[in-house]
Formats: C-alpha cells, sequence, structure tokens
C-alpha cells in the first residue's frame, strides 16, 4: 500500500472522526469560540485515550504509533480536526513530541514523554517573529548566564499558549540556534493573547524577560539546532496540510450538497455547468492536495532526499488553492454563506490562517529555489 | 466459421519468478534496445520513428519479453502484474515503442474485453511482434467531445458492412495499420444504442487519409474520408449497436493509462526513492536573463515545481485508488483536467520568466519557450470541460445539463455540425 492508508490507518480515521463527531460537533466548536482557553477537556482526555499524542513518543514512554509510521497517523488526525473545525493543542503538542523524539536527552525525555503520550501534559512551539512566520534567525535570544541561559525577547503566533503546560522555545545564541523546555508558568514568561482570524484557535504573543534557562532545559545542543528546528518545521507542515485539506474536503462538500438542494431558474443550481465546473475544479485540486500531503507525509517521515522539498510544495500547493476553493464555497452558497449562523466561514477561517502561519505559499516556492541553488552550489 | 488462427510463441522459459523475468529483461534491453535520449520527442510520427519503434517492439518479441501479463493463448507471457511492474522499472531508462501506445493502452485491454477469439488471436500476436500500429477513429469534422453523436454509417451488406463518413484528428493515421473504428449501426434509437464498433484494416480501399498539421507545426494527426468501405462481420468488437459500451471500456482503459503516464515502459525520475526533484532549466534560463535574484521570480519558479510535483503525486494517488477501486473509473478525469490546468500555469509561468526571450530564440538553437504557452491546451483524448463534466457528474452526483439527446431517437435530433 504505497499511497492508500492500511487497515489499521483507515480504522483509527474512523475512530476519531466519529470521537470528534460526538464530542465535538460544531455547535460545540461554536460553544468554545468565546472560552479563553479555547478547548475541550474532555474531548482532549478522550482523544488521549485514542493516541492522539502519542505516536512520536517512543513505546518505553508510554507512546506508540497504531501503524508504526508516526507522522502519517498524526497527519489522520490533523486532517480530522481540520473537517471538524476542531480547537485544540494536539497538532503543536505533537510537533514538540516529534522534535523531543529527535532531539532531548534521555533524562529529559523520560521527564515529559509519558505526560506528553497520556495527554497529561499540553505543549507548544514559539519560534515565529511578529512580523515573519519564518524568521531566519528565532526572534528569542539566549545568553550565557552561569551554568544555563538567559532568554530574551518575544515569540510571536504561538498556538494555545495560554493552555500549554510546557513551551518549546527556539531561541538564537551566539553559537547559532538552541531550543530550551520550559515551563510555561516559569518566571519571567508572560502570554498575551492575540485577536484571531481563525475564531477556534488561540494564538498568542509570549515575552521572555530575563527567563533563566538552566542546563536540564536544553534540548540537542546549543547552538547546534537548526536541523532539529528544521525538522519540526517540516512536521508541522506536514500536519497544516492534512488540516487545511480536511477543512477543505468538509467546505467542498456542504457545497455540493446545497447546489444538488437549492433550486434557482427552474433545476438545482448544481446543474448549470458554469457551477459545476468550478466545484470540479475544486475537487481536482483537492485530491492533489490529500496527494501532495500523504506524499509529504512519507517523504519526512523515512526522511526521503525530497524531505526538505516536499512538506514546503505541499504548503505551498495546499495553502493557495484551499483558500480559493473556500472562498468559492461562499460564493456558490449566496447569501447564506456570508451570515455568522452558517458554518462554512468557520472552515473558511480556518485555511486562510492556515496558509499563512507557517509561511506564505510565496515564501515557500521562493524557499524551493533556495533549495535548489545550495544544492548546486 | 471461425476461421483457425496460428498464435505464434515468443522464445521464453516457463515459470519464470519475478528476479528471474527481471534479470533476463535487463540483459535484454541492454543489449538491443536503444537508451532514450534527453528531449526527445515522446512521440515521433515520421518514418525515422516509425521504422525504429516498429524495430523495438520486434526485439522485445525477439527477446521473449513483449506482453509480459497478456495471456499465452494471445502471443503475451502470461506472467503477473509484477513481472509486467518490473519490465516498466526496467524498461525506465530505453526508448519504448511509444507508437504503439495506442495498440497497447487502449486496443488489447478492449479487445480483451469484448473481442471475439478470432479478433483477439488474430491482432494481439501481430502488436506483440511489432507488425501493427493502430489508430483511433473516433472524433469527426462534425464532433468529438459529444462522440455518440457521431454521423459516420455502417450499413449491412453481404458478409458484412459499407461504411461512409469521416474521421478527424487520428494520432497516427497515416502511419497506422489499423484502425478501431465506432460508427452508426442504427440511426432510428437513441444515439448511444445504435452504435457499433469495428475494426477496420487501414489499407482498405476507400480510405483516404490526409496529415493534418498541429498549431505547432508537428504533424501528428489525420483527417480520413471513409468512402463505401467494406468491413467485414467478423471485425465487430462485441455486439452490433452495443458499441457505446465498448467505447466506454476504450475510453476508461484510455483514461487509467493517461493516469499511469502513457508510456510503454515506467517514468524514469518518478520512481518513490527518489522522490521530487527540482528540474533546473526555468531557474538556468532566470540565471541567463540575470532575473534570478528577484524575488516575484523567484516565487514563480517554485511555483512551477510545485505545479510538476503535485501533478505528479496525484498521478499515482489517483492511480493506485482506482486500481484498487477506492476510487471509481472517472476519476481519471482528475488527471487529464488537472495536467490541462497545469499545462495552462506552466505556460504562462514560462512567459512571465523568459519575457521577451519567449517570442524569438537564436536560429537553430536555444529553446523558443513561448511554445509552452501557445500549446497548452487539454484537449486530445477529451477536452478539460468534459473532465469537469465526468468530475461533476460521475464523482460529485451533480445533475447533468437538461437535455433529451439520450431518449430521443437519434434520427430526430438536431445534429452535430461543422460550421462552414
Ligand atoms: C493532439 C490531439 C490528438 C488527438 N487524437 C485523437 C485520436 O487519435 N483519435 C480521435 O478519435 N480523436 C483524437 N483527437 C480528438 C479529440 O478527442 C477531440 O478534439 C476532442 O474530443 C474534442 O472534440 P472536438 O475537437 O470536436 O471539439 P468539440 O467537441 O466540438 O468541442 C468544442 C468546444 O466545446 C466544448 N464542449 C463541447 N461539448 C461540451 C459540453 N457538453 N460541455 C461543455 N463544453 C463542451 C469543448 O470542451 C470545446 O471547448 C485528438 C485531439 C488532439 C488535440
Amino acid at each position: 500500500m504505497a499511497f492508500g492508508l492500511s487497515d489499521d490507518q483507515e480504522l483509527f480515521r474512523s475512530t476519531c472522526r466519529r470521537a470528534l463527531q460526538e464530542r465535538a460537533p460544531v455547535e460545540r466548536v461554536r460553544e468554545l469560540l468565546d472560552d479563553p482557553v479555547g478547548f475541550d477537556r474532555a474531548t482532549w482526555a478522550a482523544g488521549a485515550e485514542l493516541g492522539w499524542t502519542a505516536m512520536f513518543v517512543p513505546e518505553e514512554l508510554g507512546g506508540g504509533s497504531v501503524s508504526g509510521e508516526a507522522l502519517v497517523d498524526a497527519a489522520i488526525v490533523a486532517e480530522e480536526f481540520g473537517r471538524s473545525v476542531h480547537p485544540g493543542p494536539a497538532l503543536v503538542t505533537n510537533v514538540v513530541a516529534a522534535g523531543l523524539a529527535r532531539a532531548a536527552s534521555p533524562e529529559l525525555a523520560e521527564r515529559v514523554l509519558p505526560g506528553i503520550a497520556a495527554g497529561e501534559l499540553v505543549a507548544t512551539w514559539a519560534f515565529a517573529g511578529p512580523d515573519d512566520a519564518l524568521p531566519a534567525e528565532p526572534p528569542v535570544t539566549a545568553v550565557p548566564d552561569g551554568a544555563g541561559h538567559r532568554l530574551d525577547g518575544v515569540a510571536s503566533y504561538v498556538p494555545d499558549a495560554a493552555a500549554a503546560d510546557l513551551l518549546l522555545v527556539s531561541a538564537t545564541t551566539p553559537d547559532g540556534p538552541a531550543q530550551f523546555l520550559l515551563p510555561r508558568d516559569a518566571p519571567g514568561i508572560e502570554v498575551q493573547p492575540l485577536e484571531t482570524l481563525d475564531l477556534a484557535r488561540r494564538l498568542a504573543s509570549v515575552r521572555f524577560t530575563g527567563v533563566a534557562a538552566g542546563p536540564e532545559t536544553v534540548v540537542g545542543t546549543v547552538g547546534g539546532a537548526a536541523g532539529d528546528l528544521e525538522h519540526q518545521l517540516r512536521v508541522a507542515l506536514v500536519l497544516q496540510c492534512a488540516e487545511t485539506t480536511g477543512a477543505t474536503a468538509r467546505g467542498l462538500a456542504m457545497t455540493v450538497q446545497y447546489a444538488k438542494d437549492r433550486v434557482a431558474f427552474g433545476r438545482p443550481i448544481g446543474s448549470y455547468q458554469a457551477l459545476k465546473h468550478r466545484m470540479a475544479d475544486h475537487r481536482m485540486w483537492l485530491e492533489g492536495s490529500a496527494a501532495i500531503t500523504a506524499h509529504a507525509a512519507r517523504a519526512v517521515a523515512l526522511d526521503r532526499p525530497d524531505a526538505a522539498i516536499a512538506p514546503r510544495v505541499a504548503a505551498a500547493h495546499v495553502g493557495r488553492r484551499s483558500t480559493a476553493t473556500l472562498h468559492d464555497c461562499i460564493q456558490l452558497h449566496g447569501g447564506i454563506g456570508m451570515t455568522w449562523e452558517y458554518d462554512l466561514h468557520l472552515y473558511f477561517r480556518r485555511v486562510i490562517s492556515n496558509e499563512v502561519l507557517l509561511g506564505s505559499p510565496d515564501q515557500h516556492q521562493r524557499a524551493l529555489v533556495d533549495i535548489a541553488e545550495e544544492a548546486a552550489a | 466459421m471461425t476461421e483457425q488462427v496460428e498464435v505464434p510463441r515468443q522464445e521464453a522459459p516457463e515459470h519464470e519468478t519475478v528476479p528471474e523475468f527481471r534479470a533476463r529483461a535487463r540483459a535484454w534491453l541492454a543489449a538491443h534496445v536503444p537508451l532514450e535520449s534527453p528531449g526527445e520527442p515522446f512521440l515521433q510520427w515520421d518514418d525515422e520513428g516509425v521504422a525504429r519503434d516498429r524495430a523495438i517492439q520486434r526485439s522485445l518479441w525477439d527477446g521473449g519479453i513483449a506482453g509480459v501479463h497478456l495471456p499465452r493463448e494471445y502471443g503475451g507471457l502470461g506472467l503477473s502484474a509484477a513481472h509486467q511492474e518490473a519490465f516498466r522499472e526496467e524498461a525506465a531508462e530505453y526508448r519504448m515503442p511509444e507508437n504503439f501506445g495506442n495498440a497497447f493502452n487502449v486496443v488489447i485491454p478492449t479487445l480483451l474485453t469484448h473481442g471475439s477469439e478470432l479478433l483477439k488471436r488474430r491482432h494481439i500476436p501481430r502488436i506483440l511482434r511489432g507488425d501493427d500500429i493502430w489508430c483511433q477513429f473516433l472524433s469527426e469534422p462534425s464532433g468529438g467531445s459529444d462522440l455518440a453523436g457521431l454521423l459516420t454509417r455502417a450499413e449491412r451488406t453481404e458478409g458484412g458492412f459499407v461504411l461512409d463518413g469521416a474521421k478527424i484528428w487520428t494520432t497516427g493515421g497515416n502511419y497506422s495499420d489499423r484502425a478501431i473504428c465506432l460508427a452508426r449501426t442504427n440511426p432510428d434509437v437513441p444515439k448511444h444504442a445504435g452504435l457499433t464498433m469495428f475494426v477496420v484494416d487501414m489499407r482498405t480501399p476507400g480510405i483516404e487519409i490526409a496529415p493534418v498539421r498541429l498549431l505547432d507545426g508537428s504533424a501528428d494527426f489525420c483527417q480520413e474520408h471513409i468512402d463505401d468501405v467494406f468491413v467485414p462481420a467478423e471485425n465487430v468488437v462485441g455486439e452490433v449497436d452495443d458499441g457505446w459500451r465498448v467505447a466506454t471500456t476504450l475510453m476508461v482503459n484510455e483514461r487509467s493509462a493517461i493516469g499511469r503516464g502513457w508510456s510503454l515502459g515506467g517514468q524514469r525520475g518518478q520512481q518513490a526513492d527518489t522522490g521530487i526533484g527540482l528540474a533546473p532549466e526555468l531557474l538556468d534560463l532566470a540565471r541567463e536573463l540575470g532575473r534570478d535574484t528577484d524575488p516575484s521570480v523567484r516565487a514563480l519558479i517554485g511555483e512551477r515545481w510545485v505545479l510538476e510535483a503535485v501533478m505528479a503525486a496525484t498521478t499515482k494517488r489517483v492511480g493506485a485508488a482506482i486500481a484498487a477501486g477506492d476510487l471509481p473509473g472517472p476519476a481519471a478525469a482528475i488527471l487529464k483536467a488537472m495536467s490541462g490546468a497545469t499545462a495552462v500555469r506552466r505556460g504562462e509561468i514560462d512567459l512571465a520568466v523568459a519575457g521577451v526571450r519567449a517570442a524569438a530564440a537564436p536560429a537553430g538553437g536555444g529553446e523558443l519557450w513561448g511554445l509552452h504557452r501557445l500549446s497548452s491546451h487539454g484537449i486530445g483524448g477529451g477536452t478539460t470541460e468534459m473532465q469537469r463534466n465526468a468530475i461533476a457528474e460521475r464523482l460529485l452526483g451533480l445533475p447533468r445539463e437538461p437535455s433529451d439527446d439520450r431518449v430521443v431517437p437519434f434520427r430526430q435530433l438536431r445534429q452535430n455540425t461543422r460550421p462552414a
């Protein structure tokens, strides 16, 4: 099964979908829009039982994935989250878990990974700058201070920072990038919620003022964390693409159904070619999104020669096409699509926000040229 | 009255494992088949290209590696799909006889599904031996998208049928030995119910073939006048008046072959382990023109790679999903439509990056980049609009535009016309 999913993965998908439909239908998501934490602890606990945050954690630390393909399994969860515009930190917690599984010392891994796998610890990742989703250097600085480091600066667009127990902080040191894993309530850390386009997603600025990070908090090596950051970005891009693809599939399915049911000028609007050809194009690009996301998941998971290329290709395609699709889904609905009460805008908000949160399509496309030039040099 | 057709056999060991077969195919290809040279056209419809492809197909036969998974009773090797896949992998680097593409991708599967024993025994071995190149007689001057509305008539006569009409856009028509031809046997029933599929010998008196040049200057396809052409009854594929079913099989096979990549060998550089490549041509051009540092040009170059990679990943995914039954056959329309959309955007990007270089190149050398924009349409094998209909109606379940053309007898319909 080179491209499809195994039977175990299909079962996992349907279990995830059912859990989300039962526990967090869109009415429940709407209830949480004004909630300060913004996600549902009961669903989170149920998800932990299903293994939503266990896939990147080694089995001896209480983790494990359904199929042995951690990133593919995590992408299944992400796609189902998108389909339900589910709020909450499962995806970013998995990105942190993937980073820790790769680079954390055995002691650090033992200290936190069992809690992550069990759903007892929520983790998030702070790396973006206030004006750039993908800064060349992390915006937080870390300077040596005694046996450890002192962190200063502001990281932006940090998902679910208010709910998180742990912050994986990417920082710039005089020797190069480094990463630290800190409790979110460490002295000197201040979380400032942002107003978000995606109403079902919490983002915050996190200010670090003289935060002390001891040697036990270092993930990987100080100055040598570039590869770890890059790996986390690849994982995050794959999960984001999967989530966007799920949201887009749902939005398009709603639209196709509406076009079959809505009658104008004596027949269903979905019988007019001017409309159905547009839906056909969206269906076509959606298949492309699913295909390139699946390809990228395996490229990253197996560290194939295109592991740097594939997630950027996927992000560029999925980001741009999905936003165009959801935009048209609203257009094809007419007035009802423009209302607060109709759910389509919740999906549209997530898709727009995902198009830019980890870098824009143009940025990813330019990054491909950088990669080609580096390879040729 | 079935005449006994002697089926020739290839020299090949019995009961070969995949690795044994692979080793034998590898050795034969290396010794007897030319490597594919970079930049050479996929289809070369001229005397040289046709003679070369016939010789290559003949060589595969002589080496006992032709028709790997086709039944032994029709001259094939009768091996498994895994053997066939091994052949495609081994053949990826070599020039394959692509002029036999219609024969292998479209005609053989259609004959295997609907053809009589006689047709299968007579024609499949001739293809395998490199004797017969096939073309498709479907489109007509009066229309191609509305295939079931075609006008060419087939009237019953003593021992067979007489065909009258015209076909057009026939890829390789002037180099083909046989055509698979759809014609109307009954105009008094709705249009889909009165069609019959025939095997037509291109040398039958009454077929007049004229090459038609494509807009890029190449001469891949032809127009044919069909004037009192006799076709024996034994050349009917399937049943008389049941030709739409045969045509449907044909089109499904055509689209899934397009999904696989059409080539008779595997595709180079598409193997799973190397993944997405970043072809340097456009970046090289930008560097030559001093535009490679312009951020908007860099974004366009990246977008072109994105388009190619998404097309390749989707081709694999949809092909595998159709084969596994996870997607229905009409999903192949996604690939056809996407390759059309991809070609259009690729043409736009090439034009934007090349600038004035797209309009003219040094004589005898240098690529004329504007050609990518000139011929980037999705028409052959069914237009992009028809693919959109298929996706919308067959995959999304949206209703057809209302029309009574499926219920009214063909004779009473307003017929397809070619504007003057
Ligand atoms: C390179 C090439 C190779 C070809 N090889 C072969 C071959 O080997 N054998 C063969 O038989 N044919 C071949 N064709 C013909 C091809 O299949 C037809 O050109 C195609 O099906 C379109 O038919 P048409 O040209 O008659 O256009 P038409 O059917 O007249 O279409 C004209 C326009 O109307 C649109 N249109 C028509 N009906 C609809 C509808 N219901 N909804 C929306 N839009 C519609 C079409 O999309 C198109 O834009 C080839 C064509 C090309 C370009």
